[in-house]
């Protein structure tokens, strides 16, 4: 048995997640589309509640400077941006609010953001 | 999700579990093969992005506040459904257990080549090894690695996001084993995740932006 990969640039998923929920969204069987946005409204919920206690507590832990510099990472900015933790214009979120998010910044030089 | 619908946090992704169970239970294929996709894809982007976050972090405080993190009733679980941060002793365990299994697919063929896999490390994801033997320097261990051992990770953990091959030649600069080629992909909670590409170890430069899923299984 073999199996065949798939492969995306980070920025390129919640694009191709945008279309594979449009499909879903749009399917004739009404439950689809009413499980799907259940679905994807339950996986925003998880993620932003999550994300956001981990950046209060990076806060708490006076990490601003830290975070300043996550917000430039090439993957965890646009990760940080899907939940409305940083700018980026180029990803779309999960929300049904249309909100899209940032571009990536360049490299920290310090190279803590691998 | 209707308006009055109200999950506790840790209630949440089993909810998600069986609404995920439920599509893909569909008549239709293209209904299955959409879901199944956007699964794997949705669990790629938070894998990937919380996993390079942790090993920021990791940098940034050490293991004290991811040990905080964990404790914390929402990170907690956020973090804990991808393995990521503090793992207590038991999900290390199972983690090096199926690794372990994973590498003895590759054993025979590894060794039958005169070498040996030894893993360094696994942690948020990463699992390091070493090629010793005739393995060490030898042409064919990148595509073993990366063909053989990856494929094997993926099939066998969830959590896998990446995989780093440490240089035993290298000399121990006090941070890590030298320089590694690292190599990645995944599958996650429904699937797959991980990128392809190079790095290098100690938490230095990654510039691998490729993500991947597992597609559909070929007949």
């Amino acid at each position: 048995m073999s199996v065949d990969v798939e492969q995306l640039d980070y920025h390129e998923i919640m694009p191709r997640v945008g279309e594979l929920a449009d499909e879903l969204f749009n399917h004739s069987d009404p439950e689809v589309s009413g499980q799907i946005e259940e679905l994807l409204d339950w996986v925003d919920v998880f993620h932003r509640e999550g994300l956001h206690r981990v950046v209060d507590l990076i806060k708490a832990w006076r990490g601003e400077l830290f975070l300043d510099e996550a917000e430039k990472h090439e993957i965890i900015g646009p990760f940080l941006a899907a939940y409305d933790l940083a700018e980026d214009p180029a990803v779309p979120g999960l929300g049904g609010d249309g909100a899209e998010v940032a571009p990536s910044g360049d490299d920290p030089a310090d190279g803590d953001f691998s | 999700m209707s308006d009055t619908d109200q999950l506790a946090y840790t209630q949440i992704m089993g909810r998600v579990a069986e609404l995920g169970e439920s599509l893909l239970k569909h008549p239709d294929k293209k209904v299955r093969d959409a879901i199944q996709e956007l699964l794997d894809w949705v669990d790629a982007f938070h894998r990937e992005g919380l996993g390079r976050m942790v090993e920021a972090m990791r940098s940034w405080r050490g293991d004290v506040f991811l040990r905080a993190l964990a404790e914390d009733e929402l990170a907690g679980p956020f973090l804990g459904l991808y393995d990521l941060g503090e793992s207590d002793d038991r999900d290390l365990a199972e983690a090096e257990e199926v690794v372990n299994a994973a590498l003895e697919e590759l054993r025979p063929f590894i060794e039958s080549h005169g070498g040996m896999i030894v893993v360094d490390k696994i942690q948020d994801g990463v699992v390091t090894v070493q090629m010793m033997g005739s393995c060490d320097g030898c042409p064919s261990s990148n595509a073993t690695l990366t063909g053989g051992v990856e494929e094997a990770l993926r099939r066998h953990w969830p959590n896998f996001r990446r995989l780093e091959v440490v240089d035993p030649n290298a000399e121990d600069d006090g941070q890590d084993n030298g320089h590694s080629a690292g190599h990645s992909a995944g599958h996650g909670a429904g699937h797959g995740a991980g990128h392809g590409g190079h790095s290098h170890g100690g938490g230095q430069e990654q510039p691998v932006q490729l993500l991947q899923i597992r597609g559909h299984e070929l007949q």
